[in-house]
């Protein structure tokens, strides 16, 4: 396997996504193909993890962790990235669309993210002796993790949609604000105390697995997100028979 | 919704099956890793790397197969608990 | 009666919000005691040794203001959840922005006084120097308060109606104040210890980058918050 190979897939899968948000005579097949698909790609992802690429450098074996724990923290900033996306989009112009969907982001993203921290957790133990270390990227993650707890807890813990979803928006953009000023304070705090071990050499068949790993993550992260979606949406229709937002409002404006 | 996720229990079933046989000691293989460059820098990190031997980790594969098999969980997990929340259309 | 500039109208929110502080002492005292007792049962934590409890006093300080800051943030907008107090302040002609502007120095100004109180208890308990740079550690204590103020003002404006509110605020507000917390107390420490590395300055650049861009994303954010339909 080469470096392409994973990214022709990943144009693939692109092309599902533009397909299912575009067209509505598209969404129900693309969602179940993207998911078979990455069915299919995890149980390649353990071979090609496992067997097929070279133990690394320095961690050996040990290393292998890599194609599985990097995607899965990629795939929590996607989500987190989407969901402050929906959360701009809902503060400039509110619609039920962009709520359900910077829901359904935040809570996958924050599966992603807690796997991918146990991950993180499992491979510094190996490599560094520990379970826990004052590395910038462990320590964002997981404050970004904890924050949209915080966005899910507020949300379940307010009962007017309206409210709920203009409360939790702007949470959602004080929290994502949040996460390069806690990476750099990380890192200057760290300065002081050691040097981060870097993996600078990463050879192609490293670089073609990892990418598998992150296609097939991406795979499953689009099937969750798709069906979380609709999860939140059909609570949406069953909590309010969905009053009309765009209705006039004068003393608002 | 309903043959999608039991194709995902069936699959990911056989994709755990994969790793029943245990991996062997990969000896064999070891001499085609690149040998380090003699001029990289030492890592020094206090609990770390440089103190295993020639800077190499031996073994840790329960360190892996743990990570792996999270992940493959975590999927199922998530899968099930998102199959078990859905709403059947109550109202036409 | 004219309207109000912005910084004019924050001016009389902050004074009402000083006013209801100093009419409702009680509460005050309550907030001193309650910090003082967190100082207090931390030294008990981690015993007698006097080196550590030196060395760890900066974090003791801020952890002390930052429990302390819930309480205070989550009282700042229950008084206004009373009586619809808040729809009243937003339907006045005063500008949502301002009520930011007004409540976040208030609450800021009323951490700062604590912390002014709480400075010679660490030098009881925990035998710390404050002579070694005064004014350098006023402006960290202040620069601190001001950066838990203004992410605080926003999160308890949005926990004060929500169910469960003192688990809310919390859980809301300390992920987003790590940084906060790591540079304050790093920044206390050099002005309490020798900083031989000259580390002061790059963590108060970094106290106030957390100070300016929170204190404009919560003047973007805060009026959609509090906007009443």
């Amino acid at each position: 396997m080469t470096p392409t190979l994973p990214l022709v897939v990943l144009a693939l899968v692109v092309a599902g996504i533009v397909a299912h948000v575009t067209s509505p005579a598209a969404r129900r097949w693309v969602s179940p193909a993207v998911g078979a698909l990455g069915v299919l790609m995890l149980a390649a992802l353990w071979y090609l993890g496992l067997f097929w690429a070279p133990p690394e450098q320095y961690m050996s074996d040990v290393g292998r962790i890599l194609y599985v724990h990097v995607p899965h923290v990629w795939m929590a900033l996607l989500a987190f990235t989407l969901n402050v996306g929906c959360a701009v989009a809902y503060l400039t112009k509110k619609s039920w669309v962009t709520d359900a969907l910077a829901e359904a982001a935040a809570e996958v993203g924050v599966y992603f993210g807690a796997v991918g921290v146990l991950m993180g957790s499992i491979w510094a133990r190996p490599t560094w002796g520990v379970w826990w270390d004052w590395d910038p990227r462990l320590i964002s993650t997981t404050v970004m993790l904890l924050a949209y707890v915080g966005y899910l807890a507020l949300r379940s813990f307010t009962d007017d949609p309206e409210r709920r979803a203009t409360w939790s928006a702007a949470a959602a953009i004080l929290s994502y604000v949040s996460l390069p000023i806690v990476w750099f304070s990380v890192r200057w705090w760290n300065s002081l105390h050691q040097v981060q071990s870097n993996p600078s050499t990463v050879d192609k068949p490293m670089v073609a697995v990892l990418r598998w790993g992150a296609v097939t993550m991406l795979c499953f992260l689009f099937v969750f997100i798709v069906k979380r979606y609709e999860l939140a949406r059909s609570r949406q229709t069953a909590a309010l028979e969905l009053p009309p937002l765009e209705a006039p409002r004068p003393e608002a404006a | 919704m309903k043959p999608l996720t039991l194709s995902l229990w069936l699959l990911s079933a056989v994709a755990l099956a994969d790793v029943v046989p245990p991996p062997e000691p990969r000896e064999a293989e070891a001499p085609s890793t690149p040998a380090p460059a003699p001029e990289v820098p030492v890592v020094t990190h206090p609990a770390g790397i440089e103190r295993a031997g020639a800077g190499v980790i031996q073994g840790g594969w329960e360190y892996v197969y743990a990570a792996y098999g999270l992940g493959t969980a975590g999927v199922l997990a998530y899968a099930a608990s998102l199959f078990v929340r859905r709403q059947r259309p109550s109202r036409p | 009666m004219t309207r109000p500039s912005l910084l004019g109208a924050a001016w009389l929110v902050l004074k009402k919000d000083w006013q209801i502080e100093w009419r409702t002492r009680a509460r005050l005292t309550a907030l001193l005691f309650f910090s003082l007792a967190t100082l207090l049962l931390f030294s008990f934590a981690m015993g007698p040794d006097v080196t550590t409890l030196r060395a760890h006093a900066p974090g003791y300080l801020w952890l002390g203001l930052l429990f302390a800051s819930v309480l205070s943030l989550g009282e700042s907008f229950r008084v206004e959840a009373e009586n619809q107090a808040l729809t009243g302040l937003v339907l006045t002609p005063v500008e949502p922005r301002a009520i930011f502007l007004g409540k976040v120095l208030g609450n800021a100004s009323l951490l700062f006084g604590l912390s002014l109180v709480l400075l010679p208890v660490t030098v009881a308990l925990y035998d710390v120097d404050l002579g070694r740079a005064p004014l350098k550690l006023l402006l960290v204590l202040f620069l601190g308060c001001l950066g838990i103020s203004a992410p605080g003002t926003v999160y308890s404006a949005i926990s004060a109606n929500a169910r469960a509110r003192d688990v809310m605020l919390p859980l809301l507000l300390f992920p987003v104040l790590v940084p906060l917390l790591l540079a304050a107390v790093s920044a206390t420490k050099f002005t309490l210890a020798p900083d031989p590395q000259e580390q002061l300055g790059s963590w108060l650049r970094l106290l106030t980058a957390f100070d300016l861009i929170y204190l404009s994303v919560g003047f973007l954010l805060f009026p959609k918050v509090v906007e009443e339909d």
